[in-house]
């Protein structure tokens, strides 16, 4: 009976070692690692890239745009994920009337905001802007519905 | 040039004159012997007087060469490249010794002291230094003390060294890493005079010509001193040419000994100091005295002498430096202080000597001066690159906007995207990869050739380029120019494409993984085969792109359509026009290992495609803004499409193809990639991305003989060691909202528990989840579960 619980509990030991020695070979290769709205919560905090904003935001509102978009894309060197920062730019593009990019870069910005309602709302506002610019006002029509409905969503 | 044939029209026209006037005397030899002594004497005085036209004549002709080609734009410049400048802030990912090798690569000088920019300290975690004024693109940026501290490898804090106040960004100067000038020809950094030190011009006015700013282009006086004094030394220790004569000598005639050179000399020098003032003139001589030669490349001016022999700026020379600079007016290739460090030495402490007793300096600083080494470095920084390979890709995208001439004549400074140190990592392991593959597969040495290519993923920046395995030598560059087939490199593209084509595809649809014969429209048919024949029945079709499965990819292919896979690879930017033949679904087309790169990149950023790029902005030599390459993105697949292809280029490190790169770089980096093999094992490819870099390897050989090395034992090696040498960012792709992550049994493809030892984690469109559901398969946990129970 003793000797039946001895080979019992060695048997078991053994297998958890086994285990133990297997789990290192992690078998769960590349897990899903969740990335969304990181860029932005960690650019946020990052005072290279607020500073590089706070200068292309008094750019921009002087009018010297190419300066602006300059301050930004350093930014975007440092923080390439940052949801703000794609904004920023995708304004800038607005206020040059280049509609394409501006709205490239919110869609872009847009694939980095998963699950933040309020910067995919913006994101989408930015693309109803662009739209309009370019003539195709379905398309803006539906952007800014899309805005609409993510802001309405907000808890 | 143009003086000899000066000469020769005046030689010509002298000869006319004197045939003349023999003519015409023997005229008055007719009208009798009493004449004749007056003739003589008129004919004397006629040829004074002609002579005197000839040579007004001839001084007005060279008055005109002066003001046509001394006016205005002096030289024909160079246009000098740039690399990256550093930036630097708190938080970012550096060692303290690798900031220290960058100041190093600028030339910056370690300094028990902290007086002037350039110069920099060492001490445990924090590194000082005072960075140099440098004009950017977005303007002018001052000299900065500060003082970064470093924990681990991290920067942790960046202050104002005086004030101690916080900064939130520095950005350092840029490495200039080469020029771009006509084949052979004059190489020059220009300076101006009130950039130059005060020491160096008085030494140069000193040893050269004391009297520059007091004579007017000629100093007898000097030529005399001179004299006296070389007589006195018993060598040549001052020149008797005022610097105005060593221009003109330099700038407009050849270096010929001759009389009739030393006159034209004598006058154009007179002339200059007539059109223009002494500080002006000064400056020319800065920038246009000879200092030295880099095979045809001659070195002209004080501003590029100063990096060819320290690597520095003027600004920054010390007293022996100067001294020697100025030692090499003399003759830069005799006391070429390279070859001839001795008579070079001595020559230095000369001019040292010579400004004691000038009262230039004192006597203990000369003593100190001499007690210095020479102080040059090695070797030159290289004329026209150190990276030529990098340089092309430069040219190319710069031909693009600009005409050869501007580009080799207006100075304008190019600041490209080159990473310095991440360079240097990729030419250590292509050369040494290439070895070690020659080596361990006992291949012939040197029969194996590579190129690389790295960018950033969001800005597609090219940070590191390699066209052979001996990125020194300029020759043909395979990064750019080697078009090659990419086998399963494609294999990507067509499964991005099925995600895009059909909903009826998911990463678990079952497919036949069997031989295939397909029916081409021309009759034949084609044979399709795996790799070393080996096939595994039906499987779901993930495991196809993981494990680079001919037949199934085939099979999705032909059902969602060649032509749209042809489609799809225009998108993501591949320039060139694609046939839509089947074959094309295994790779036949060509690629170069850049196009690749510009294709991988598009995934890498989320089905964003931005166009690579090596420049950022164009200067002219002023440092006025001329042109800016701007970051432009286009949605060109959809971001849904690319997350799910993404994953499984994951799996194919960390499970598939790729999966040997486990033992150079860290699994914790989720590094996502693709193996590609071609026909006969001619070419080894291996692209793939960590969270802010895509890099692409070829290897093969320049004759397209067969290497022998599948994507997997060849480029991927290189690849895999470059990747954990270099800081990545682990690759973290973004979940799409309507996409879920499901835990797959990779026989079967039904859903089953997060810890079977054999699951796999997959992405899928929410509602395409499949239904199926199944236990562990044998796993060790299973056992361990019939046990206790």
């Amino acid at each position: 009976m003793s000797n039946k619980h001895f080979f019992r509990t060695a048997f078991i030991s053994l297998l958890l070692m086994l285990l133990t020695a297997c789990a290192g070979l992690s078998p769960e290769a590349a897990p899903y690692q969740n990335d969304a709205g990181q860029g932005a919560a960690a650019a946020s905090d990052n005072p290279a890239v607020t500073g590089l904003l706070r200068d292309a935001r008094a750019q921009r509102t002087a009018g010297d745009f190419d300066h602006a978009a300059a301050s930004i894309e350093r930014a975007l060197r440092i923080a390439p994920r940052n949801v703000n920062t794609l904004q920023e730019l995708a304004y800038v593009r607005l206020e040059q009337g280049m509609a394409e990019q501006a709205e490239a870069l919110a869609l872009k910005a847009n694939s980095f905001a998963v699950g933040n309602y309020l910067e995919l709302a913006e994101n989408w506002e930015i693309i109803a802007k662009a739209r309009t610019m370019r003539g195709n006002m379905m398309g803006a029509d539906a952007a800014s519905r899309a805005a609409a409905a993510l802001r309405g969503d907000l808890p | 040039m143009g003086e000899h044939t000066l000469r020769e029209v005046l030689k010509r026209r002298s000869e006319d004159t004197l045939r003349k006037i023999q003519a015409r005397r023997g005229t008055w030899q007719h009208k009798g012997g009493k004449q004749r002594k007056f003739g003589w004497g008129r004919a004397l005085l006629w040829l004074i007087l002609l002579g005197l036209l000839a040579l007004g004549g001839y001084a007005i002709y060279l008055n005109q060469i002066i003001t046509t080609r001394f006016e205005g734009s002096r030289w024909a410049l160079p246009a000098r490249v740039f690399a990256r400048p550093m930036e630097l802030y708190p938080g970012k990912e550096i060692a303290a010794s690798t900031l220290v090798r960058e100041l190093e690569r600028l030339g910056y000088r370690r300094a028990d002291r902290l007086e002037e920019p350039g110069t920099y300290r060492y001490t445990g975690g924090s590194v000082t230094f005072i960075t140099r004024a440098f004009q950017f693109w977005d303007g002018p940026q001052p000299a900065l003390a500060v003082r970064a501290d470093f924990r681990g490898s991290q920067l942790v804090d960046l202050a104002q060294l005086r004030s101690g106040d916080d900064l939130y960004l520095v950005r350092l100067d840029p490495a200039l890493i080469g020029s771009l000038f006509p084949q052979s020809g004059e190489d020059r950094i220009l300076v101006r005079l009130d950039d130059t030190p005060r020491l160096l011009r008085d030494l140069i006015l000193q040893v050269e010509d004391r009297r520059f700013y007091e004579h007017l282009g000629l100093d007898p006086k000097g030529i005399a001193r001179a004299f006296a004094a070389n007589v006195q030394e018993g060598e040549i220790v001052q020149g008797g040419s005022t610097l105005t004569q060593q221009l003109v000598r330099s700038y407009f005639l050849s270096n010929a000994q001759t009389l009739w050179r030393k006159m034209t000399e004598a006058i154009m020098a007179v002339e200059i100091e007539l059109h223009f003032d002494k500080d002006e003139i000064f400056e020319a001589y800065l920038n246009e005295v000879y200092l030295g030669q880099d095979g045809p490349r001659a070195i002209h001016g004080f501003g590029l002498a100063s990096y060819f022999y320290f690597q520095k700026p003027v600004a920054e020379l010390q007293l022996p430096q100067m001294a020697l600079l100025v030692a090499l007016v003399k003759g830069p290739s005799y006391y070429d202080p390279r070859r001839h460090p001795d008579r070079a030495l001595e020559r230095r402490n000369l001019v040292l000597d010579v400004a004691v007793e000038r009262q230039l300096i004192t006597q203990a600083q000369a003593l100190r001066a001499k007690r210095q080494p020479l102080g040059v470095i090695a070797k030159p920084p290289v004329g026209t690159t150190y990276y030529p390979a990098y340089m092309d890709l430069v040219r190319q995208q710069l031909q693009r906007d600009y005409q050869p001439e501007d580009l080799t004549s207006e100075g304008l400074q190019i600041f490209t995207t080159l990473d310095p140190l991440l360079q240097e990592r990729l030419e250590e392991q292509v050369s040494s990869g290439l070895q070690r593959l020659e080596r361990g597969r006992g291949l012939p040495a040197d029969t194996l050739e590579g190129a690389a290519v790295l960018t950033s993923v969001e800005g597609a920046e090219v940070l590191a380029m390699v066209g052979g395995r001996n990125a020194r030598y300029a020759g043909f560059n395979r990064a750019l120019s080697a078009v090659r087939p990419v086998g399963s490199l494609l294999k990507p593209v067509v499964y991005l494409t099925m995600f895009e084509q059909s909903d009826r595809y998911t990463w678990a649809t079952p497919i036949e993984d069997t031989p295939l014969e397909v029916q081409m429209p021309n009759g034949k048919v084609w044979k399709v085969n795996n790799y070393n024949n080996e096939y595994h029945g039906t499987i779901p079709v993930y495991q196809a792109l993981v494990h680079s499965y001919n037949v199934p990819t085939v099979r999705v292919g032909l059902d969602i359509g060649v032509q749209h896979v042809a489609q799809t690879l225009s998108a993501l930017g591949f320039p060139r026009s694609v046939n839509p033949y089947p074959s094309l679904l295994l790779g036949a087309v060509s690629m170069t290992p850049l196009e690749v790169t510009q294709v991988y990149n598009s995934l890498a950023a989320g089905g964003f495609r931005t166009r690579i790029s090596a420049i950022r902005e164009v200067l002219t030599k002023d440092g006025t803004p001329v042109q800016r390459y701007p970051l432009e993105v286009a949605p060109v697949a959809s971001p849904r499409a690319v997350y799910l292809v993404n994953r499984v280029l994951q799996l194919v490190v960390a499970r598939g193809t790729a999966r040997s790169a486990a033992a150079q770089v860290s699994g914790d980096l989720n590094l996502a990639g693709k193996t590609g093999t071609t026909d006969d094992f001619r070419d080894s490819w291996f692209a793939g991305f960590s969270g802010d870099h895509v890099a692409v390897v070829w290897v093969g050989r320049d004759d397209n003989k067969p290497v022998n090395l599948t994507g997997s034992s060849g480029a991927l090696q290189i690849w895999a060691r470059y990747m954990g040498a270099i800081p990545n960012q682990p690759f973290r792709p973004v979940k799409p909202a309507d996409v879920e992550e499901v835990w797959i049994d990779p026989a079967s493809g039904a859903q089953t528990q997060p810890g079977c030892e054999t699951a796999v984690q997959l992405p899928f469109v929410t509602g395409s989840v499949p239904t199926q559901q199944i236990a562990c398969r044998g796993g060790i946990r299973q056992l361990l579960q019939d046990v206790f129970n």
